[in-house]
């Protein structure tokens, strides 16, 4: 084994291949699996699935997380409902930290502003910033052809 | 011919005798004498030697410029170290002609007690002056009978009104034949009186003002704490006035500790030690946190909102260094020159990348991420940094369900193990109690607020019962401490809460309702009122909660400042009204609510609010305000949220 390849790297290798092997259709990742939890005295800590799946298909389950202020072309999938209350709270909010950006462009999908969806789209595992000021760590990015065919809306 | 026409149009033309004098259009402290010509009410008033700063804004003609300013106070020029001096000229809001200058004096103080006049006069560049006139009002401080108090600790139920207080004594307490069976703990305190909670701007307040005002003894406007409204954009820039907390410290080398079930830096623990124009900047209040400990004696500041403290390092590489801090540079802070030179405050930097966990533990403070760490820190810290959720810590109602092991949300939020505030104010104020000086202490329940803008009543009340926990944690330090007085108000009261009664229903029989979504089945049959609504009663557990929320005949709130809502009278199972959570999945989009900002459609019966939105909002109603120890008895009557901060000055006394 070469030196540089120390064990802990070629867990996340392997592993990440195993993942990337699952995913061929688009993988199901829930929000328990994105980091270490409880969640760590110094942050977030991805999970390797998580990190292996940065890029590729996913499909996910979760709650829409109702916006005061609603931001055009983007809703926050949230594994528990939440109501962001903008106005009196600014950032001081209810959002879990696993909570996952969800963006698409085109078409006509008018997603609910409430309620439980399942949606697949392209992963992206890291730091941006979001249109309302928000950095958001992880986000899925709709294949809308495929999400408004699953949800039978015309585009 | 006549050279008289001619020669007086050539000098009519000359712009000295065309154009208008420069204007002042705004002028700091505010006052109503300069904004209605009238003398009272005086607006601004301040303790002997307070600091605040004077501020004006001068709009000169078009083409001149400001030269020069001099603040006069009774007539008497301000005059300081030119550090303390500025003229700003960019970065001013929109819509003000070219060349407005703000121009301000900082940290000024005055210590003779009366009404004082308050003058500014600014020189344009062609020579011609601006002046105006303002007042401002130096509170003595009286002498008191009795004991002074070396400590206070101030609960601030956030959104507390008396529906709040009722509604958890019937909850926690029950009643017997129309008498309650015990008091709450704020019931026991011998003194009560109510609060107009008011802001600068307008008769509802918001959470910023609504605790800026107690511990400045200035009203400041929604959204800002610490500061008054000016025409920059900054918002770390606006003219200051002391917190109590700076004043303690300054004067007598007090302590501050902050606790609070929110986010850290969201307005009710911010407003007492960060100066801001904007309570959502929350990497600047963050970090003032701490680089302004030396000016408010920050010993303890806990509760949620670690994302602020998670440095946030740009252009990582893959693994991405996520962490799930949302410090950014555009809300963090860098103040002028004069506040820093004349305030002592920290210049600041933006700085997203700080890791402000790792300068808070460099400075002596330990550091708690849980309860069994905060419990392992007992009696070990001097200074002390809690951070138990990533924004706001979960509310009490699932707190407990998660150590009961009834309910699983702390679990899906990944914090697990979040203490209780009557644990946090009991590790507060075992740092606190051995300050040498003695403190300045907020505790804030803060989500009995935030519920009640979801018109979550379970939640709300339980937020509520945690508080009196609390309460009842600082009676009993007060009760050991002779020296202690122990405050519990309010900011406001949210959402116009009512106990309309309760249901004369069972809880299965309210279940079985559900889906009926008529007011005839789920009003008509369901709402006890008058003598129908009897004693719901509430069992209690040996952790002092109750052991189901869902009983039958329930007590029933009403709300008077409400939203559209869809009510079932059942409790939420998740943190939100909704009921139940219909699983869509890949349903066709006519499977979604026609308009899904209505909660509960289809679940509960349409109450139509008086507000837009999906939220209560917060009332202009007064709140009470009680009080145990030294001084309490100057806690009765009707008064001003402002004249809180005298009335504590007062039982303090002139030094300790």
């Amino acid at each position: 084994m070469p030196p540089h390849l120390r064990p802990r790297t070629l867990l996340v290798l392997i592993l990440g291949q195993l993942f990337i092997a699952l995913a061929a259709e688009a993988a199901e990742l829930g929000f328990g699996e994105m980091y270490q939890f409880p969640i760590g005295a110094h942050g977030l800590r991805p999970t390797a699935k998580l990190l292996a799946l940065d890029g590729h298909q996913v499909h996910l389950h979760g709650y829409v997380a109702r916006e005061e202020q609603p931001v055009s072309g983007r809703l926050i999938l949230v594994p528990v409902p939440v109501l962001l209350a903008g106005e009196d709270e600014a950032l001081a909010d209810d959002l879990p930290a696993n909570a996952v950006f969800v963006h698409w462009s085109g078409g006509r999908f008018a997603p609910p502003a409430s309620g439980h969806l399942g949606l697949t789209g392209t992963l992206r595992v890291g730091v941006a910033e979001e249109a309302d000021g928000r950095l958001s760590m992880i986000r899925l990015y709709l294949d809308t052809a495929q999400t408004f065919n699953a949800l039978g809306i015309q585009h | 011919m006549s050279l008289a026409r001619p020669l007086l149009a050539a000098l009519l033309s000359l712009p000295i005798l065309a154009s208008a004098a420069p204007v002042v259009s705004r002028l700091t402290p505010p006052s109503e004498l300069f904004a209605s010509g009238a003398p009272s009410p005086v607006i601004a008033r301040f303790l002997p030697d307070q600091r605040f700063d004077l501020q004006a804004t001068i709009q000169p003609d078009a083409g001149q410029t400001v030269t020069s300013f001099e603040f006069a106070v009774d007539g008497m020029p301000v005059k300081v170290a030119s550090e303390r001096r500025g003229i700003v000229t960019q970065g001013l809001v929109k819509g003000l002609p070219e060349n407005t200058a703000v121009v301000s004096v900082r940290a000024y103080a005055h210590g003779k007690p009366g009404l004082h006049t308050l003058t500014v006069t600014a020189t344009q560049s062609d020579g011609q002056r601006a002046n105006a006139q303002g007042n401002f009002e130096v509170v003595p401080l009286l002498a008191r009978n009795g004991k002074p108090a070396r400590n206070i600790i101030f609960m601030l139920g956030d959104g507390m009104g008396a529906t709040q207080r009722t509604a958890a004594r019937i909850m926690a307490r029950g009643y017997a034949q129309g008498k309650a069976r015990s008091p709450l703990a704020m019931d026991t305190f011998p003194v009560t009186g109510m609060v107009m909670t008011s802001s600068l701007n307008s008769i509802v307040t918001d959470s910023s003002p609504g605790m800026s005002n107690y511990v400045t003894g200035n009203k400041a406007a929604n959204n800002q704490e610490g500061v008054w409204p000016d025409d920059t954009v900054d918002v770390f820039d606006n003219p200051r006035v002391e917190y109590l907390a700076e004043y303690l410290h300054r004067k007598h080398g007090k302590a501050l500790g902050i606790v609070t079930t929110a986010d850290v830096f969201d307005a009710t623990p911010a407003a007492n030690a960060v100066h801001t124009a904007n309570r959502g900047h929350g990497t600047g209040i963050a970090d003032q946190y701490l680089d302004d400990r030396h000016l408010t004696g920050l010993a303890v500041l806990m509760g949620g909102g670690r994302k602020w403290f998670l440095p946030n390092v740009a252009d990582s590489t893959k693994p991405q260094a996520i962490n799930g801090s949302q410090r950014r540079g555009a809300n963090d802070y860098v103040l002028p020159d004069d506040i820093v030179a004349a305030w002592g405050a920290a210049k600041g930097a933006k700085d997203p990348q700080r890791d402000l966990i790792a300068d808070f533990e460099r400075a002596g403070y330990a550091y708690a991420s849980d309860a069994g760490t905060l419990r392992q820190l007992a009696g070990k810290a001097d200074k002390l940094l809690g951070l138990f959720a990533y924004s706001n810590m979960n509310v009490a109602h699932d707190k407990i369900g998660g150590r009961r092991g009834t309910s699983n949300i702390v679990a899906e939020y990944g914090f697990p193990d979040q203490p209780m505030l009557d644990e946090m104010t009991a590790a507060a104020l075992d740092v606190l109690a051995r300050q040498p000086k003695g403190f300045f202490a907020l505790i804030e329940g803060a989500s009995i607020d935030k519920q009640a803008h979801l018109m979550d009543s379970d939640r709300w009340i339980l937020e509520t019962l945690e508080f009196d926990r609390a309460v009842q944690v600082a009676k009993d330090f007060a009760s050991r401490h002779g020296d202690t007085l122990v405050i519990v108000t309010a900011d406001h009261e949210c959402a116009g809460a009512a106990i309309i009664g309760a249901a004369t229903v069972s809880n299965a029989q309210l279940r079985a309702k559900v889906g009926t979504g008529t007011a005839a089945e789920q009003r008509d049959q369901v709402v006890g009122v008058y003598e129908a609504a009897g004693f719901p009663r509430y069992r209690l557990l040996a952790d002092g909660y109750p052991e189901t929320t869902d009983i039958d005949r329930r007590m029933l709130i009403g709300y008077g400042a409400n939203a559209d809502r869809h009510e079932t009278w059942l409790t939420s199972a998740q943190p939100t009204q909704d009921v139940q959570q219909p699983f869509v999945g890949q349903a066709p989009l006519n499977a979604y609510p026609a308009n899904p900002t209505l909660r509960n459609k289809d679940q509960g019966f349409l109450v139509t609010g008086q507000v837009p939105g999906d939220q209560a909002v917060h009332t202009a109603t007064d709140v009470p305000l009680s009080a145990f120890g030294p001084g309490a008895e100057l806690f009765t009557g009707v008064y001003d949220n402002t004249d809180v901060f005298f009335k504590m000055a007062r039982i303090l006394g002139k030094s300790r």
